[in-house]
């Protein structure tokens, strides 16, 4: 009986969902600047949320009143970009995420920053037609920016001129040459040459340049070297099936900045790669190949390169074939419900596997449940396609904050030979180890409602240093659920001393905060410490003294004062 | 959280921004000749330009070829040149060269000279002319006068006939580039020859023409100062190296664009299909398809389409799926767009036809060689490329091809350009060859028995012209045609081999990667701007005819020629 009526609440919800699909309705809103003048033909892309290759997705723009509207759009969330163009940024905070049918949002632009400057040589001459970049380090309030992403490059004019604008607030180092070349790449007169910085210097001796929004800061001039660069140079072998362009990038190994790359096409594959304009330094180089969105998709482990005043020859990279995970998302009926009315759509969630790299250097991939036939919403199945060889850990992100993952397991089909290793059940605990070019299947994920939420504020104590860098990491207190990973949650605090948790299982947990290392941000991000078993004893060894709270089943609890 | 597919295209524009330094894998053999010369501004030596060169008929990606500087003389010596036929070229971008070929790649601003060289050979005193160049700048602001941020300006030149009396079009503008504005409206446009400009903003609408931009919003083509009138343009009078500044545009009033939308559905079935390419192309008056645009617009997993930018006119949305996977073509479907957006087109796709067959590659018993099959790639289409009709096929390693989607009615089948030293002879049915390569095609027929031959094609003509009796008149060069004897059905006849050679100013010229068989070559007269008068053909031309030779090539063989065109001798 039970089970029936668990089937049955799931089959109402399911057609509840089905119901919800095929409702259509608009989405609409004006782009203008910070004093209300409207800005038009600025691009404005809109996703559904969780978009799998059954997500919608659409694209407009701004008419001359800078309005635009997405019309007989799926009842789902969406979250909105807008271009950032004509030297402006968004103006925070923008709300521009988890839009639902029906809402009408005011975009506001302001005009972001601009840094000019001349580059010369060594005489005072215009270098003409040098593309010059600015590479943003850190945002305006001194937070080191992870990636090292840069706006558009601008080219220098007949006088040497460069012109940077539409700068995001923050600081950035100013790069002539090298890396991102505006003209026709091997018919640049600088083609081959190492980037200068400002003033006159490498990456490691830059000058920082600081520019808020509206400001424009000029005569950030540089002073060309014009040093020849290296030439990295190799071969690449394996996916040749997919007859597709391989790409080949090379990274600083510390910074993970990428300093140079590279196409090679089959036709190409026997002669080779080669990578120029490389400063002297470490880093890494990684290949791939094919379609990412066809899942035949190879990578090579990342091949460490030592580049020392002569060019490095013969690198042989190996492409294998990427694996993939699929399984399906189901929602389990739960004595408690927290909200009636709300009623979680499958399309609005996403199942993702994170790399548990020991490294740092692990890349993040994310797949929504999507499936293969007609109705897929409705079956929650998933797949995660394009991961490399290794550890992965997985969770799911579920919009709506009342439901809570309950389970990551692998549940072998009755009367079905399970592509599952046997071993492995319970892949909150374990993760999941896949080979190169393996397809595991049978994955299951339970979500049920009656999730809590926990939102906060660390205080520091009277006279104690105010906390500049820390994390807050949630720990179930139960001793059975000390290796269940999908009760940790390891958060950054805010600059405030703030946190928050959502869509969390009922129980006791511990809060403990722990000031980070270092005042930056580490170049790469670090997993999580509760991954590692020996950290997470330690983590637990800490917290068990120290401050519990109770999490009952769709409780909110707001306002948590913690003292550190 | 990223979607993964904003994860991905944001991977991809990495990669975009990284193409413009890479360096092809395709690096030329090191060779062993040298080209010594000096650049010049103005008869004054030049120091620290680059100099580099290409080569004449460029095949294949933009590979890395040997430069150099100059010295405090202005001197310059490139090493490890390979044999063969280059333009050579300074790397100066506010300079404007004095040269005359096109340098390939580069804007038409840049030009270089054609040099010839030989395995082990020193060109010596080789001098390449630089002036300065002129620059145009100004600013832009819209309708309101607020500046225009980030639109595209177009600078025109407009071409006077040459001093020779040859005929020519009277005025024809020549496209020297887009520009962009920046944030505050501005443009600078730099190293432009001396000459006469019209500038411009804006999307050209003129009758017959067609464009698009992709938004709910554009504006008019609008010249210098304020105009959308071509003819009342204000023409910028450009003198050598000079600056003409304020040449600002108050660009017209934006206009409404819209979006249309709609199914694409099985003819048959009426089922949607999804996962086509769509092109959106524009009719005039007459019913005439000015144009189509191959956007990127791809039916959804409803078979569902939106397609944002079209003006008030005709138009049209039809299957154009190139890749030659799909099996669907179709007509346009066509609807006149008015003052709203227009929903509810249904493309109607019908099966198209099916031709296969095997790729074979004569002349080389080469395994390497051989397993270049999967390197080709071979095409068909209507004879005038009309938009929808484009569809191609890779072949596979076992030289197999498969080409899917093919409209009903005439097609050619032609290789992609791309394969060095492999050239389709021609394609045969049943083992006879096609005429032209073209092929009937019925609906949704299925043919199986193709052919396509490709002849391995590694030989060379080397060869010297000589003038004599006169120097041909200014304005007029002397060329080589190329043409191959072919024989078709046991009919012998002419076909082109590549284009017009140019020959070096010692006349010398080379030509690679030819089909065996024999040739002709003829030296040729071509007009700086395009056309010969008819009294020149008349009395001229037997001349250069006269001059013809006839010469066999053969694989990894050179083939010497020489020309001598005798400008006195009566007809």
């Amino acid at each position: 009986m039970k089970t029936f009526s668990t089937l049955l609440f799931v089959m109402l919800l399911l057609s509840s969902a089905t119901a919800h699909a095929q409702e259509t309705g608009s989405i609409s809103g004006q782009v203008v600047t910070d004093s209300g003048r409207p800005l038009s033909n600025f691009s404005i892309n809109i996703s559904s949320i969780g978009s799998g290759s059954r997500g919608v997705s659409r694209s407009t723009s701004t008419d001359a009143e800078g309005r635009f509207e997405f019309n007989n759009l799926p009842n789902r969330s969406y979250n909105i970009f807008p271009s950032a163009r004509k030297g402006y940024v968004l103006e925070p905070p923008a709300r521009l995420g988890g839009l639902r049918l029906g809402e009408n949002v005011t975009i506001r632009m302001t005009k972001g920053g601009v840094i000019t400057g001349r580059v010369t040589d060594p005489n005072g001459g215009p270098l003409v037609s040098l593309s010059v970049s600015a590479i943003r380090i850190r945002d305006q309030e001194g937070k080191k920016v992870s990636g090292g992403g840069s706006g558009s490059p601008s080219a220098t004019d007949d006088r040497g001129v460069y012109r940077l604008y539409g700068l995001q607030p923050g600081t950035y180092l100013v790069v002539a040459g090298g890396g991102q070349s505006v003209t026709v790449p091997a018919l640049s007169p600088y083609y081959g040459d190492v980037p200068t910085f400002h003033p006159s210097s490498t990456r490691d001796t830059a000058a920082e340049i600081k520019v808020g929004n509206g400001e424009e800061v000029s005569g950030v001039d540089i002073r060309y070297r014009g040093e020849t660069g290296r030439v990295v140079s190799g071969k690449i072998s394996g996916g040749e099936t997919t007859q597709a362009i391989a790409n080949v990038v090379l990274r600083h190994a510390q910074t993970g900045a990428i300093t140079g790359g590279t196409f090679v096409t089959p036709t190409q594959t026997q002669s080779g790669f080669a990578i120029a304009s490389i400063p002297d330094g470490e880093y890494e180089l990684t290949a791939t190949r094919g379609n990412p969105d066809s899942g035949e998709f190879f990578y090579s482990e990342p091949r460490r390169v030592t580049v020392k005043g002569a060019d490095v020859t013969g690198i042989e990279l190996r492409l294998t074939p990427a694996a993939s995970i699929a399984g399906r998302l189901t929602l389990e009926k739960s004595p408690n419900v927290c909200d009636p009315k709300l009623q979680m759509q499958l399309e609005d969630t996403s199942v993702f596997a994170l790399r548990d790299d020991p490294l740092g250097t692990g890349t993040m991939s994310s797949g929504t449940p999507s499936g293969r036939n007609d109705s897929p919403d409705e079956k929650g199945e998933f797949k995660i396609s394009n991961l490399k060889a290794g550890r992965y850990r997985f969770n799911a992100n579920l919009r709506n904050e009342t439901w809570f993952v309950k389970s990551i397991s692998v549940q072998a089909p009755a009367g079905k030979a399970a592509t599952a290793k046997p071993a492995v059940n319970d892949l909150s605990r374990t993760g999941l180890t896949l080979k190169s070019g393996e397809n595991f299947s049978g994955v299951t994920v339970i979500a049920a409602d009656g999730g809590a939420s926990l939102q906060g504020k660390v205080e520091t104590k009277v006279g104690a240093k105010p906390l500049t860098r820390a994390v807050i990491h949630l720990i179930p207190a139960e001793p059975t659920a000390a290796d269940d990973l999908l009760r940790y949650v390891e958060r950054g605090l805010n600059n405030k001393g703030e946190f928050a948790f959502n869509n969390l299982a009922p129980g006791k947990y511990w809060l403990l905060v722990r000031a980070l290392p270092g005042s930056d941000e580490p170049e790469r991000p670090i997993p999580p410490a509760h991954w590692d078993a020996t950290e997470r004893a330690r983590l637990r060894k800490d917290a068990e003294a120290g401050h519990e709270i109770e999490l009952k089943p769709c409780q909110r609890v707001k306002d948590h004062m913690l003292q550190k | 959280m990223l979607s993964q597919r904003s994860l991905f295209s944001r991977m991809f524009l990495l990669f975009v921004l990284i193409v413009p330094f890479t360096l092809f894998a395709q690096t030329p053999k090191e060779g062993t000749a040298t080209i010594i010369g000096t650049v010049t501004l103005n008869g004054e030596p030049m120091r620290n330009v680059v100099v580099t060169i290409r080569p004449q008929n460029p095949t294949g990606p933009a590979s890395s070829f040997p430069r150099a500087k100059t010295d405090a003389n202005g001197r310059f010596r490139l090493t490890g040149v390979s044999g063969g036929q280059y333009i050579l070229g300074a790397l100066a971008p506010a300079f404007v060269s004095e040269n005359d070929q096109p340098f390939p790649y580069l804007s038409p601003s840049f030009t270089g000279k054609t040099v010839n060289v030989s395995e082990g050979e020193t060109v010596e005193n080789v001098e390449i002319k630089l002036k300065r160049g002129g620059v145009i700048t100004g600013r832009v602001t819209d309708a309101h006068g607020e500046p225009a941020a980030e639109i595209n300006v177009r600078v025109s030149r407009i071409t006077t006939p040459s001093a020779s009396g040859m005929a020519g079009p009277p005025q024809s503008p020549m496209s020297m580039g887009v520009y962009r504005t920046d944030d505050r409206g501005e443009y600078r446009v730099f190293g432009l020859p001396a000459g006469k400009y019209k500038v411009s903003v804006g999307l050209a609408t003129r009758q017959g023409y067609f464009s698009m931009q992709t938004s709910r919003s554009y504006i008019p083509e609008t010249f210098h100062p304020d105009t959308t009138d071509e003819a009342k343009a204000k023409i910028i009078e450009l003198e050598e190296g000079l600056e003409v500044t304020d040449v600002d545009i108050k660009a017209a009033e934006e206009q409404k664009a819209y979006e249309v939308s709609g199914r694409v559905v099985n003819a048959e079935t009426g089922q949607p299909i999804t996962g086509v390419n769509l092109s959106f192309a524009s009719f005039d008056a007459n019913g005439r398809m000015t144009g189509a645009m191959n956007g990127g617009w791809r039916s959804d997993a409803n078979g569902e389409f939106r397609i944002l930018g079209a003006r008030p006119g005709k138009h049209g949305i039809l299957i154009e799926d190139r890749e030659g996977k799909g099996e669907f073509y179709s007509p346009p479907a066509q609807f006149e767009v008015v003052s709203s957006d227009v929903e509810g087109i249904e493309v109607r796709a019908l099966r198209g036809a099916t031709i296969s067959g095997t790729v074979v590659i004569e002349g080389t018993n080469d395994p390497a060689i051989l397993a270049r099959r999967s390197q080709i790639r071979l095409n068909s289409a209507d004879r005038a490329n009309t938009p929808g009709t484009t569809r191609y096929g890779q072949a596979n390693p076992d030289g197999t091809f498969r080409i899917t989607g093919l409209p009903e009615g005439q097609t050619r089948i032609w290789a992609f350009a791309d394969l060095q030293k492999l050239s389709l002879l021609r394609v045969e049915q049943n083992g006879v060859a096609l005429n032209d390569s073209m092929l009937e095609v019925h609906p949704g027929e299925q043919i199986s028995n193709l052919r396509a031959v490709f002849a391995f094609s590694d030989g060379t003509i080397s060869g010297q012209a000589r003038v004599s009796g006169g120097t041909l008149p200014e304005g007029i060069k002397l060329s080589v045609m190329l043409r191959r004897y072919e024989t078709v059905s046991n009919a012998r006849r002419l076909v082109p081999a590549g284009p017009m050679i140019t020959p070096d100013a010692r006349g010398q010229f080379v030509v690679r990667d030819l089909v065996p068989g024999e040739y002709e070559v003829t030296p040729f007269p071509v007009s700086q701007n395009g056309q010969l008068s008819s009294e020149f053909r008349a009395k001229m031309l037997p001349r250069f005819m006269r001059a013809k030779q006839t010469v066999a090539v053969s694989n990894g063989n050179e083939t010497r020629v020489t020309l001598s065109l005798d400008l006195s001798q009566e007809n």
